[in-house]
C-alpha cells in the first residue's frame, strides 16, 4: 500500500476517536446507572455517569420469578429461526430476480419493491393471521415479516455484481440455477448474507409489537413485549400505584437501563461473528477454493 | 382520542402540550356526576339508572370523613380479615376469560403461580386472564373487536367513536341487573362509588362495571421537607404568595427550581377555572377557554416560566425524569397522577426526613374562592361480552362481584397477596409480599374491576395522614367534570383536529413562542369548527340524564 | 494479505455497471417457462408470503373510502368516497407547515445524513489494523440499538439548559448556550441525533459492498504510486456506486417518513409550529386514534407518492447509466 500520509492519518485518529467517545461514554452511564443503588439515582436526580456502589439489584429484580428468562429463550427462538427461514427465502427470491428477463422477474420485482411503499392497515392484518390459525402461536411473530422487500432489493444489488463469466461458465457446463446459486452466487455473497441476516435478527429480535396482536399467552411472549411492561408503563399523568408491600422494587431508571442493557447485549454480542465475512478479498478466495 | 392520549403516554409525552388542563379533561371520559354538589349523589333520572350506592362498614377505618368522596385511611390491615362472599361465585366449572391491561410487569404464568392457582380455587373457576401494557391497549381493544372472537371480560379504555353502537354490537346490557337497588344482590358492587359507574354509562343503560378511582385527579406533589427547611408554609393562600414560595425554593447557580414543569394546570384553578367545560344549574355549557380567567391563566404561567423558577429542561423532560428531579431535590414539586403517590414512598425511604404532601392552587387573593379539578371517577370498566345464556351472566357477574371485595375482607387478601407463607408473610396484621409474591402479584387482577379506593401505608402514619388531608381538604373544592357520563359523538369523532389546533396554540404560548392574545382568536376559532356543536351535544345528553 | 497473491478475477470493475448476465427476454413464453421454472420455484415460497401478508391485508385499505369501525365488518361500513382524503387536500395551513417541516428534514438528512456512513465506511475502510477496525466498528453502531426515549434523554442530560455542560459553564461563571428547546435549532437538533444514533449502523451494508473490492486493484493502484485518497476515489468508490445510488432511491421512498417517535417525544420543548411533520400530525389530529379510514387515506396517498419518488429517481439514474432499483 502507499505512504500512508500522516495529516490524514491523524485527522482519521482523532474523527474515529471523537466518534467512539460519543457512543462509549453515553453507554457508561446506562450501565453505571443500571448498577446503581437508589441512594446513586437520586443523588444525580437521574443518569449516574460513574457507579460508586455497584449493585445487581435492579438486574435481580427483573430476572427473578423466571418471565424474564424464558421470555429471552423465546426471543433466541424466533430470532435463529426466523432469520435462518428469512435470509432462505430472501436469497432464493433475490436470485429469481437478479436473472434479468427471466419469466415473470420484473412484475415480481416491482411487487416486491411496493411492499415497501404501502402498508396494511393493523387489523386487516390481524384478521389475515387470525384466518390462517396463527393466533398465540409463535408462527405469526415470524411468518408475516418473513419476507422483506428491502432486505431482497439489497441481496440482489449485491448478485448482480457477481460476474457474469462466472455464473455463465457453470451454466455452460450444465449446472441448473439452484446449483450456481448454491455452489457459486451465495459463497461469493458472505458479506451481504451476513449483513441481510443480521437486519433480519435485529428485527426479530426488537419486535413486540406483532406479539401484542397475535400472542395472547404472555408466557409465549418475547423478551421485549416482557421488558416493555417495566418501562411504559410510567404514564405521565396516570401513574398506578403498586400497592402496599412491594416496597423493595430497585429505582425505576436504574431499572430502565438494566432492562435495556439486556435486551441489547444479546444482538450486540451477534455482530462480531458476523464481521469476519467483511474482510477484503473474501469473494476471490471462494471463488478459486 | 382515548387511542391518540394512550399513544401519548406510551411516549411519555407530557408537560406544555396536551397533557395538561383543556387539552387533556376534553377528551377524558372519567370526571364526576354531572351537576354541582355533592359527587356521590347525584338527581334525576340518573338516580334512577346509576347503582344504588351502599357503603361496606364491616372494616372501620383509622381515618373516616363525612365526605364519602374522601378514601378511608388506614394505618394497618384490619385484623382478622373475614369473608365478605359466600364462597366460590362460578359455579359452572367453565372458566371466566378476561381481557384487560397492566401498569406492571408481566406475571409468571398460571402453572408457577401460586396466588394465580390458589385465586382459581376460591373463584371456582379458572380464571383466563389477558392482558397488554396499557400503553398499548388500545391496539389489541380494537384488533379483539374486529376479531369478534370477544373474551367474556373486556376492558373498555377511554371513549371511542360511535361508542354507544359499539356497545350494543358488542357487549351485554347491564341496565337490568345492576341499575337502582338491582345491584344490591352483588353487595361488593354496591359498594362502588356512585361516580364511578358514570363512565360505563351510554345511551341511559349500564355497559360495564368500573375499576374506581379518588376524584382527587392531579396532584401538585410537594416535598415538605424542602419547603420547611425553607421555612415555607406547605398551603400559600394566595398567588403572590405561591410565586415568592416559587423564588424562594429556586436557586439557578445551585442548580434547583421549584418546578420541573409549568404549572399551568394550577394556574387555571388560581384564576377560578376547573375542567374543560362547565354548566349552570339549567344545563347550559360553557368551553371554559373561552371565559377571561383563562387568558389570564395563560399569562400568569407565562410570567411564572419567565420568572425561571421552571427547570430550564422542563418543557423537554419525561415525566420520569421530572419524578427524578423532585426526588433528588433539583424542584420542589412534581405534577402527577394522585395514584402515583404510595410509589413516591418507595424512593424516599431513601432519603432523610423525606415528607410528600398535595399543595392546593391558592385563591388569586388570599381570602377568595379555591376550586380543583375532579378525577376521573373511574380508570375504565369491563364490560361482558354479548352473552345469551342467563346463568352464564349471573355467574360472571357474580365473579365481578367477588372481585370488587372491599378492603379488610380475606378476598382482597386472596387478589392481592395470595397464599399466607408462600407469596406473603404477616407482619403484625399487615400482609407483606414475599420476594416470589412480589412477581406474582403483578397479575393484574385489579384491572378488571376493583374495590374503591383506600388509603393505606403500611407502618407510615405520616403518610396515611398526608394523602387523607390532601383529599379530605381538596375535595371540598372540587368541581365535577361535567361531561362525565355524557357522550358527544362530534368530540370523540371529529374533534381530534381543532383540539390540537387549540392545543398546539396553547403550548406555544406557554413556550413563550405566540403571545397570549393568540388565545382569544384560537379558541374562537375551535368553537365555530367544533365548540358549539359539542356544546350542543353536552346540553341535550345532560338534560337526557338529570330529567 | 495472502489473499493478494491469489488470481485476480477480471478487473470487472472497469466496465460499465450495465447487465452482467445476458438478457433473456427474446425468447418465446413456452420456452422461457422451460428454462425459467427452477427460478420460479425459487421465487414461489417468498412470493407467497408477500401476497398472503401484503396484499391480501392490503385489500384491507379500502376502508380509505369507508366510514370504518371495528365493531363493523369492512363491507357493513358505509361508503364515503373520498371524505377521509379531505384531511391531506384541504388546503388547512397546519397540515401544510407539517409537511414543509417534512420536507426540509428529508432534505436536510439526504444531503447531510444519507452520505454519512458511507464516508465512515471508507474511512473505516482505511484503518490498517483488522482489530482496531473492527472494535471500532463495533463500538460505532451501538447506538442504533437504543431506544429514542433514552438518546432523548441522553441528548438533554448532556446538552440540556440544566445538563452536564450548561451545568459546568454556570459553575464557572461562564456563558451558558441553549440548544434544546430553541425551535429555530430543532432541526438541528434531531439531525444530530439521527448522526449519532445511525452512522455507524449505516456503515454495515457499505462495508460488506466495500469487502468484495477486489484487493488487487488496491495494489495495482498502489504500484502506480496512488495515495490513499486515489485509491479511494478510483477503486473503491466505483465499486460501491451501485449500493450507495439504490439506497439513495429507496431512501427517497421515505421522504415523507420522517422520525416520528423522536419528534413526537421532543415536541413539548418546541412547540408544534417548528416540529410539527407529517406523522406527528397525523397522529395529533386524531387521524391514527380510531380514524381508520382516514389512516388508510393518509398512509395510501403517501405510498402513491412514494411510488412516483422511486419510479422518479429511478428513471434519473437510468439517464446517468446507473442500474437503479430495476432494469429498464
Amino acid at each position: 500500500m502507499g505512504k500512508p500520509n500522516r495529516v490524514l492519518m491523524a485527522l482519521r485518529g482523532l474523527i474515529l476517536g471523537l466518534g467512539c467517545a460519543a457512543v462509549i461514554l453515553p453507554f457508561v452511564a446506562v450501565v453505571s446507572t443500571s448498577l446503581a443503588t437508589q441512594q446513586e439515582v437520586t443523588a444525580n436526580g437521574g443518569f449516574v455517569f460513574w457507579v460508586r456502589e455497584p449493585t445487581l439489584a435492579s438486574y435481580q429484580a427483573i430476572l427473578s420469578g423466571g418471565v424474564v428468562t424464558r421470555a429471552l429463550a423465546v426471543s433466541i427462538l424466533i430470532t435463529a429461526v426466523g432469520s435462518l427461514l428469512s435470509l432462505v427465502c430472501t436469497a432464493a427470491l433475490a436470485y429469481a430476480l437478479s436473472r434479468p428477463g427471466s419469466l415473470g422477474s420484473r412484475p415480481i420485482l416491482l411487487a416486491v419493491l411496493f411492499t415497501m411503499l404501502f402498508s396494511p392497515g393493523m387489523i386487516p392484518m390481524y384478521l389475515v393471521v387470525k384466518q390462517l390459525g396463527l393466533l398465540d402461536n409463535l408462527l405469526a411473530l415470524v411468518l408475516p415479516v418473513l419476507i422483506n422487500a428491502f432486505n431482497v432489493i439489497v441481496m440482489r444489488e449485491f448478485f448482480l455484481d457477481i460476474p457474469a463469466e462466472l455464473t455463465e461458465s457453470a451454466r455452460i457446463d450444465g449446472a441448473n440455477d439452484l446449483t450456481i446459486l448454491a455452489r457459486i452466487v451465495l459463497p461469493l455473497s458472505k458479506a451481504v448474507i451476513a449483513v441481510i441476516g443480521l437486519f433480519y435478527a435485529v428485527g426479530y429480535w426488537n419486535a413486540f409489537f406483532s406479539a401484542l396482536l397475535y400472542i395472547s399467552s404472555p408466557e409465549k411472549w418475547p423478551l421485549q413485549l416482557v421488558l416493555r411492561t417495566y418501562v411504559v408503563n410510567e404514564t405521565p399523568m396516570g401513574v398506578d400505584d403498586v400497592g402496599s408491600g412491594s416496597d423493595s422494587l430497585p429505582p425505576q431508571l436504574s431499572i430502565q437501563m438494566a432492562i435495556l442493557v439486556i435486551s441489547i447485549v444479546p444482538i450486540l454480542l451477534v455482530y462480531p461473528f458476523l464481521q469476519k465475512h467483511f474482510t477484503k478479498g473474501l469473494m476471490i478466495g471462494a471463488v478459486k477454493g | 382520542m382515548s387511542v391518540s392520549l394512550s399513544r401519548r403516554s406510551f411516549l411519555g409525552v407530557s408537560g406544555a402540550l396536551g397533557a395538561m388542563g383543556l387539552v387533556a379533561a376534553c377528551s377524558s371520559p372519567g370526571g364526576s356526576t354531572p351537576g354541582g354538589g355533592s359527587t356521590t349523589g347525584g338527581g334525576g333520572a340518573t338516580a334512577g339508572l346509576l347503582p344504588t350506592y351502599q357503603a361496606f362498614e364491616g372494616f372501620p377505618p383509622d381515618l373516616g370523613s363525612s365526605n364519602p368522596d374522601v378514601s378511608p385511611g388506614y394505618f394497618s390491615y384490619p385484623a382478622p380479615p373475614t369473608a365478605v362472599t359466600g364462597g366460590a361465585p362460578a359455579t359452572s366449572g367453565q372458566a371466566i376469560r378476561a381481557l384487560t391491561f397492566t401498569y406492571d410487569p408481566v406475571a409468571p404464568e398460571m402453572g408457577s403461580n401460586a396466588l394465580w392457582q390458589n385465586l382459581n380455587e376460591a373463584l371456582g373457576a379458572e380464571l383466563d386472564l389477558e392482558y397488554t401494557p396499557s400503553a398499548d391497549y388500545s391496539a389489541r381493544f380494537a384488533t379483539t373487536i374486529a376479531g369478534n372472537d370477544l373474551p367474556d371480560l373486556v376492558a373498555v379504555q377511554g371513549q371511542h367513536q360511535q361508542m354507544p353502537a359499539m356497545l350494543a354490537a358488542k357487549f351485554t346490557d347491564l341496565t337490568e341487573h345492576l341499575s337502582g337497588d338491582a345491584v344490591l344482590d352483588y353487595p361488593n358492587l354496591a359498594a362502588l362509588p356512585t361516580p364511578s359507574w358514570l363512565g360505563s354509562v351510554y345511551d341511559g343503560k349500564i355497559w360495564g362495571v368500573p375499576v374506581p378511582r379518588s376524584l382527587i385527579g392531579t396532584v401538585l406533589y410537594t416535598r415538605a421537607d424542602i419547603l420547611e427547611e425553607h421555612g415555607l408554609s406547605l398551603q400559600p393562600e394566595s398567588l403572590e404568595e405561591f410565586i415568592e414560595m416559587a423564588k424562594a425554593l429556586t436557586d439557578e447557580r445551585a442548580g434547583r427550581w421549584a418546578f420541573g414543569q409549568t404549572p399551568f394546570s394550577q394556574m387555571l384553578e388560581v384564576n377560578g377555572i376547573a375542567n374543560a367545560w362547565s354548566v349552570d344549574d339549567s344545563g347550559v355549557f360553557t368551553h371554559n377557554g373561552t371565559r377571561p380567567e383563562y387568558e389570564q391563566a395563560l399569562a400568569d404561567a407565562v410570567a411564572l416560566a419567565e420568572a425561571g423558577v421552571v427547570h430550564p429542561d422542563g418543557n423537554a423532560a419525561q415525566n420520569t425524569q421530572r419524578n427524578e428531579w423532585m426526588m433528588a431535590g433539583i424542584t420542589a414539586f412534581q405534577i402527577g397522577g394522585y395514584a402515583g403517590w404510595p410509589k413516591f414512598y418507595i424512593q424516599g425511604a431513601s432519603i432523610d426526613g423525606f415528607r410528600l404532601t398535595g399543595m392546593l392552587s391558592p385563591a388569586r387573593e388570599a381570602g377568595g374562592t379555591m376550586v380543583r379539578t375532579a378525577g376521573n371517577p373511574s380508570s375504565h370498566f369491563s364490560a361482558i361480552a354479548k352473552q345469551d345464556d342467563p346463568e352464564r351472566l349471573l355467574e360472571i357477574l357474580r365473579v365481578l362481584d367477588w372481585l370488587a371485595a372491599p378492603f379488610g375482607s380475606s378476598e382482597y387478601i386472596t387478589r392481592r397477596f395470595g397464599v399466607e407463607g408462600e407469596t406473603y408473610n404477616l407482619d403484625g396484621p399487615d400482609p407483606v409480599l414475599t420476594s416470589a409474591g412480589v412477581n406474582q402479584a403483578t397479575l393484574p387482577v385489579r384491572y378488571i374491576t376493583e374495590n374503591s379506593p383506600v388509603i393505606w401505608e403500611s407502618q407510615n402514619e405520616q403518610a396515611v395522614h398526608d394523602q387523607f388531608d390532601h383529599q379530605e381538604t381538596g375535595l371540598q373544592y372540587t368541581i365535577p367534570n361535567p361531561t362525565v357520563g355524557l357522550y358527544s359523538e362530534t368530540a370523540v369523532s371529529n374533534a381530534a383536529s381543532a383540539q390540537q389546533a387549540l392545543s398546539a396554540t396553547q403550548g406555544e404560548i406557554l413556550l413563550g413562542n405566540q403571545p397570549v392574545t393568540d388565545w382569544g382568536p384560537a379558541v374562537e376559532a375551535y368553537m365555530s369548527a367544533v365548540g358549539t356543536t359539542i356544546k350542543a351535544e353536552y346540553e341535550e345528553a345532560w338534560a337526557e340524564l338529570n330529567g | 494479505m495472502s489473499r493478494l497473491a491469489e488470481r485476480p478475477l477480471p478487473a470487472s470493475r472497469e466496465r460499465p455497471p450495465a447487465p452482467r448476465a445476458p438478457v433473456r427476454r427474446s425468447v418465446k413464453p413456452l420456452a422461457r417457462w422451460r428454462r425459467d421454472r427452477l427460478l420460479l420455484l425459487l421465487a414461489a415460497p417468498g412470493v407467497v408470503v408477500v401476497l398472503l401478508f401484503h396484499y391480501v391485508p392490503l385489500l384491507g385499505n379500502v376502508i380509505a373510502f369507508k366510514g370504518y369501525q371495528p365493531f363493523l365488518t369492512i363491507a357493513e361500513s358505509p361508503w364515503v368516497g373520498w371524505d377521509n382524503f379531505r384531511v391531506i387536500f384541504s388546503g388547512d395551513p397546519v397540515f401544510v407547515n407539517a409537511l414543509t417541516n417534512t420536507l426540509i428534514i428529508t432534505l436536510i438528512q439526504v444531503l447531510f445524513v444519507f452520505p454519512l456512513p458511507l464516508a465512515l465506511a471508507l474511512l473505516l475502510n482505511e484503518v490498517i489494523s483488522e482489530r482496531l477496525k473492527r472494535t471500532v466498528q463495533s463500538i460505532l453502531y451501538m447506538p442504533h440499538f437504543l431506544s429514542w426515549v433514552i438518546v432523548v434523554a441522553i441528548f438533554q442530560q448532556v446538552l440540556g439548559n440544566a445538563g452536564m455542560i450548561n451545568a459546568f459553564l454556570r459553575a464557572q461563571d461562564l456563558e451558558t448556550f441553549s440548544i434544546i428547546g430553541v425551535p429555530e435549532l430543532f432541526k438541528v437538533l434531531i439531525t444530530s441525533q439521527v448522526i449519532w444514533k445511525d452512522t455507524g449502523w449505516g456503515t454495515i451494508i457499505f462495508l460488506a459492498a466495500i469487502s468484495r473490492v477486489d484487493t488487487s486493484q488496491y495494489e495495482a493502484a498502489a504500484m502506480d504510486g496512488a495515495g490513499a485518497v486515489r485509491r479511494m476515489w478510483h477503486v473503491t468508490l466505483p465499486a460501491i456506486r451501485s449500493v450507495f445510488i439504490l439506497l439513495l432511491i429507496l431512501r427517497l421512498g421515505d421522504a415523507l417518513t420522517v422520525g416520528f417517535e423522536q419528534i413526537i417525544l421532543q415536541q413539548g420543548a418546541v412547540g408544534a409550529t417548528a416540529s410539527e411533520v407529517l406523522d406527528t400530525y397525523v397522529y395529533n389530529h386524531g387521524i391514527v386514534g380510531g380514524n381508520w379510514g382516514q389512516a388508510a387515506a393518509v398512509g395510501l396517498t403517501k405510498g402513491v407518492i412514494s411510488v412516483l419518488l422511486v419510479l422518479g429517481a429511478n428513471k434519473l439514474a437510468h439517464m446517468f447509466g446507473e442500474r437503479g432499483v430495476y432494469q429498464k
